[in-house]
């Protein structure tokens, strides 16, 4: 079932900072000082190195798979009366969590530019692109993202333009004081690196002489410059208690940037930010796909994205609010969270067994 | 080809949202206000009688036809909610009133004196009203400057946005906008600041420096000496300062002109065992183009005489600066964000800055180095 094309590294180190950098980038230095306090940018690149563990052992499970799909291996040591609720829990984890993603930046949209315009419309057309990007299947979504990338990149030089208001007087010598929340704090900045787990599903698709973990890795090393600069820029931008009331700090600095031939750019960024989040939607809908794929062994590929993808659009309606949208997405991206962590162990687990089996095997030969 | 497929339809999408529905806007029926201005009507003395405030909203946008008479929609009304007299407003008009191009947001003194806060809350929550757009304090009624045809100035708007801008640049008037007065609002060690401005016979005019005490109007610097309130507060780039210096020598004044003055701003503080010793040290670079005295500028001794003058000039009018700001009880020179820096949090929390501030000895140090003194070399 799988056919291997030659990527590259970079396209795989591309992909997960596409898939990591999401909606949360928007809120995270207010996230950052609700939770951490003053200087709470700081929190970042630590818990993103208390992460690398978690991706190298990511990386190391993908190496031991040997590009042989997880869900297969699954398939052989459980009966299907464990493992079919087990995929239906992680295809509707994904699919929910995806689902929200989608709703969430279209919430926000709405609020900016569209405030009459029905959601469905929005997620109609999103449904529509992500089931064509599903059906053109993974060399597709990866290329994609890739061209993706290199459209959206350009975005990032805009928070250089609000440097000259940048003070460092503003940022304060304390560090993490103020009312602080560190667990809540530390998920919320777990929940921005999320993404980048989907490579267990991805890895059979991608061919030997690439090193998933070092793509992994520099994506995520990426990422957290990213977030971390523009976070700090926004602590010393904002004062303390304004970045505290601001909904989404970093749309509120690009609505100060202004260039010569427009004058409101924060618009006009954030609906590229359209492609992003097409392919962390498209990514979950995928790993959802694969997984269903296992249960419905028989159905038609397209005929099954097809049902994801309507399934996910009519589980839009049921979220609508601010408010809705937030609760999904905290419960889904905790799931996930954890499913992040579970699955790989659970995988190394199996393959050790599978290892002594076979052993043992031998030995008795 | 096929692979492209979801790309090409993504575009056609992207291509099509844009007229969507029912936030299709066509450009000829929106007017995009360009200035609003708000004066108070009701509970002007209100004593929290459970009045409600009542403000006169007039707004302005310009016209893009050339074949109208007056180049801009005005219309006044009166409301308890901003939007509210945004839409009553519109009542009159074939237009939609948008409010995405705001350039400048006029408030009476009245209104600031009442407290600024309840106008506030619109410029966080919208996402339609620019960052950008500049915050200034008329001295007097709002509604008859913005609603006065100046023959020079078609464009009302344009012309007191670049008149702001302008005095800006020359550091008469700090230039404010949303995102800045909100900062400093919201900064728990600086008071936030406002352009003044007033309607004259030939004009409008800046004519002041508007302190407040959080959201509400204390009291206002006169515009002779603003100038050294910005030596005081960051490091100017551009600045003329005309002063007449008394010489203790001859007993009269010497008039000078000093002029391309660029400054370096330090501030330290020091803590002692009752308050703080805060040391302002300002370095000043300029150039005399005018000089009407006795002194011989010609030569050494004299320069070094007339540079005494002028440290001695600042430094006076500085101090007397910060002893008024600290006699009205308002910090806006942020002074407090360097206290606060020199401190820990705990001590920070445990400060209250306010009461503390008039108490706080200042000292200023002002180091001037003429450049030069023009294309003459006499005395």
């Amino acid at each position: 079932m799988n056919t291997k094309t030659n990527f590259s590294t970079i396209d795989f180190t591309i992909l997960t900072y596409m898939l990591q950098s999401g909606i949360t980038f928007f809120v995270l230095p207010r996230l950052m000082a609700e939770n951490f306090g003053y200087n709470g940018w700081l929190a970042i690149p630590v818990i993103s190195i208390v992460l690398l563990g978690q991706i190298i052992l990511l990386g190391h499970v993908c190496k031991k798979m040997k590009r042989t799909s997880p869900l297969d291996r699954i398939d052989k040591v459980m009966p299907k009366v464990l493992r079919y609720p087990i995929y239906i829990f992680l295809a509707g984890t994904w699919a929910v969590l995806g689902c929200s993603v989608g709703a969430n930046y279209f919430q926000i949209i709405q609020m900016m530019s569209f405030p009459n315009t029905p959601q469905y419309i929005f997620k109609g057309i999103l449904a529509v692109i992500a089931f064509f990007i599903l059906v053109s299947g993974f060399e597709g979504f990866v290329k994609g993202t890739t061209v993706f990338f290199f459209l959206t990149i350009w975005t990032l030089f805009s928070s250089f333009v609000v440097l000259k208001d940048f003070q460092f007087d503003q940022l304060t010598p304390f560090i993490f004081a103020g009312d602080t929340n560190f667990i809540n704090g530390s998920f919320e900045v777990l929940k921005a690196f999320l993404g980048f787990e989907l490579f267990i599903i991805f890895s059979s698709y991608i061919q030997k002489d690439i090193n998933i973990t070092k793509a992994i890795t520099l994506g995520h090393l990426f990422t957290t410059v990213v977030y971390t600069f523009v976070t700090f820029i926004a602590f010393g931008f904002f004062s303390f208690q304004q970045l505290l009331d601001i909904e989404y700090p970093v749309i509120q600095m690009l609505d100060y940037v202004k260039v010569p031939f427009l004058e409101r750019i924060d618009n006009l960024i954030f609906s590229f930010f359209l492609m992003k989040v097409v392919v962390t939607v498209t990514a979950y809908y995928w790993a959802a796909k694969e997984v269903l794929q296992q249960i419905f062994i028989n159905i038609n590929e397209s005929l099954l994205i097809f049902i994801i993808v309507t399934g996910n659009f009519l589980l839009g309606f049921m979220m609508e609010t601010a408010r809705e949208i937030e609760t999904v997405v905290n419960i889904f991206s905790k799931l996930a969270f954890g499913i992040s962590i579970v699955l790989p162990i659970f995988l190394l687990l199996i393959m050790k067994r599978s290892k002594n089996q076979t052993n043992e095997v031998k030995d008795h030969d | 080809m096929i692979k492209l497929s979801p790309y090409i339809v993504m575009f056609f999408i992207l291509m099509l949202i844009s007229g969507c529905g029912a936030d299709e806007k066509v450009i000829e029926d929106l007017a995009f206000i360009q200035t609003k201005g708000y004066d108070i009507i009701a509970g002007e003395d209100l004593e929290d009688d459970g009045e409600e405030v009542m403000y006169r909203l007039t707004t302005s946008a310009p016209l893009v036809e050339p074949d109208r008479e007056k180049p801009k929609i005005s219309r006044v009304t009166t409301a308890r909610l901003n939007k509210e007299g945004i839409q009553l407003n519109a009542r009159t008009t074939e237009r939609n009133i948008v409010s995405g191009q705001l350039r400048l947001l006029l408030y009476s003194k009245k209104v600031v004196e009442n407290g600024l806060r309840p106008l506030l809350d619109v410029l966080e929550r919208d996402p339609q009203i620019p960052a950008r757009a500049k915050l200034a304090i008329v001295e007097g009624e709002v509604n008859p400057l913005m609603e006065r045809e100046f023959d020079e100035h078609p464009r009302t708007t344009i012309y007191l946005d670049e008149l702001l801008e302008k005095e800006a640049r020359f550091n008469v008037i700090p230039e404010i906008k949303v995102y800045q007065f909100l900062r400093d609002l919201k900064d728990d060690g600086k008071d936030p600041t406002l352009p003044m401005i007033k309607l004259e016979e030939e004009g409008v005019a800046v004519n002041g420096l508007a302190f407040l005490k959080n959201d509400v109007y204390k009291t206002k610097l006169e515009l002779d000496d603003s100038l050294i309130y910005f030596f005081l507060e960051k490091d100017v780039d551009q600045g003329d300062l005309n002063m007449s210096l008394p010489n203790p020598e001859t007993g009269k004044n010497e008039l000078v002109s000093f002029t391309s003055i660029s400054t370096e701003r330090d501030i330290s503080v020091e803590k002692m065992e009752e308050s703080f010793d805060v040391n302002i040290e300002v370095e000043m670079k300029g150039t005399i183009l005018e000089n009407i005295g006795d002194i011989d500028i010609s030569d050494e001794e004299g320069q070094k005489e007339i540079e005494k003058l002028i440290e001695e000039y600042v430094t006076t009018k500085a101090e007397e600066i910060i002893s008024f700001t600290q006699q009205s009880s308002v910090d806006p020179l942020g002074i407090g964000k360097k206290v606060r820096n020199s401190m820990s949090f705990k001590e920070w929390e445990e400060l209250n800055w306010r009461e503390e501030w008039p108490g706080v000895r200042v000292n200023v140090e002002v180091d001037i180095d003429i450049r030069d003194f023009g294309m003459s070399v006499r005395g």
